[in-house]
């Protein structure tokens, strides 16, 4: 296992909500080439929490369900203070992802010195995604370039890895989905620096039952707009 | 107590709605109620929102303390800095 014992010092964050099919594999994926994987489990009631710790990850969970921005905050805040971790990577529990491309995002943190490494779907080969999700992912893309001042091709994507800087300076607050926008908008004010590596997501059945609605988009923009009111 | 006042003596209503410049008692009623409907939905709306991130805050302390046991010391067998 030469892989795991070069991520030593990398944590795996997995969020989870009712993902007890899905999650094992992910966890057993994972593990392959990560040491340390941590899910976080929001309140989930099919026993997915049960099955991530049987699959061997440290298992944090979340009495009361209360949104995916703030499982992934609950893990940095693991990361943070229980661990000496100096990479943390975000994966989806439903299987979404590819293992290998969170160790190409973990290398090219290593190699880049960068503090925040975003994944993109429009630049990887991802399988067969629904036009109409790729419609509105463009539209929310466009939306953020415009608002976090960012040359990201992907702002929705759950693989991120982050080094302990951003960790310590990037703060996850909004409800709901809209959290993505406002980690991207941390990272220019903050002075972090990132890069974008090109990955694949799968779009099986499975992940599209689960996954978000289009339609959903609208309550990020209000989530946002609410929050832009707030600021002033 | 203002309520009370407008039913027992309507014309009150009439009265303060022509010191505003409001034609008749109804709509002066009818205008101080949406104002309130607004206040107080706004006013709602953001201790909801408060009281949302205090049950987050307080769900995550639960949780992060359930992992660590053993209180700030604990870690995880990663490389050290």
């Amino acid at each position: 296992m030469a892989t795991r014992s070069a991520m030593d010092d990398v944590c795996v964050i997995v969020p989870v909500f009712n993902e007890a099919r899905a999650v094992a594999g992910v966890i057993a994926a994972l593990q392959v080439e990560f040491a340390h994987v941590v899910c976080v489990d929001d309140g989930s009631t099919d026993g997915s929490d049960v099955i991530a710790r049987a699959a061997g990850a440290t298992v944090i969970r979340h009495a009361i369900n209360s949104g995916q921005g703030a499982a992934l905050q609950t893990g940095f805040d693991h990361a943070l203070r229980h661990t000496n971790a100096t990479y943390v990577v975000t994966f989806d529990a439903d299987g979404q992802h590819v293992v290998s491309d969170a160790v190409r995002m973990v290398e090219a943190a290593r190699s880049s010195a960068c503090d925040v490494v975003l994944a993109s779907r429009f630049t990887g080969a991802s399988t067969k995604m629904p036009v109409a999700r790729k419609v509105v992912l463009k539209a929310a893309t466009r939306f953020t370039q415009w608002t976090a001042k960012l040359e990201v091709t992907d702002t929705h994507n759950g693989l991120r890895v982050l080094n302990r800087n951003a960790l310590t300076k990037i703060r996850l607050t909004m409800p709901r989905m809209a959290y993505a926008s406002e980690f991207l908008s941390a990272i220019v004010p903050n002075g972090l620096r990132y890069v974008e590596v090109p990955t694949t997501v799968n779009y099986t059945e499975y992940s599209r039952a689960k996954g978000q609605t289009n339609l959903n988009a609208v309550n990020i923009l209000f989530d946002l707009a609410v929050r832009r009111m707030r600021a002033i | 107590m203002l309520g009370v006042v407008a039913v027992a003596f309507p014309d009150t209503t009439v009265w303060a709605a022509h010191l505003v410049g409001v034609k008749r008692g109804t709509d002066l009623v009818l205008y101080l109620f949406v104002m309130m409907f607004l206040f107080t939905t706004l006013a709602t709306y953001q201790r909801l929102h408060q009281l949302e991130k205090q049950n987050i805050e307080l769900t995550r302390e639960l949780a992060l303390q359930a992992a660590a046991p053993s209180g700030s010391e604990y870690r995880e067998g990663l490389r050290s800095q």
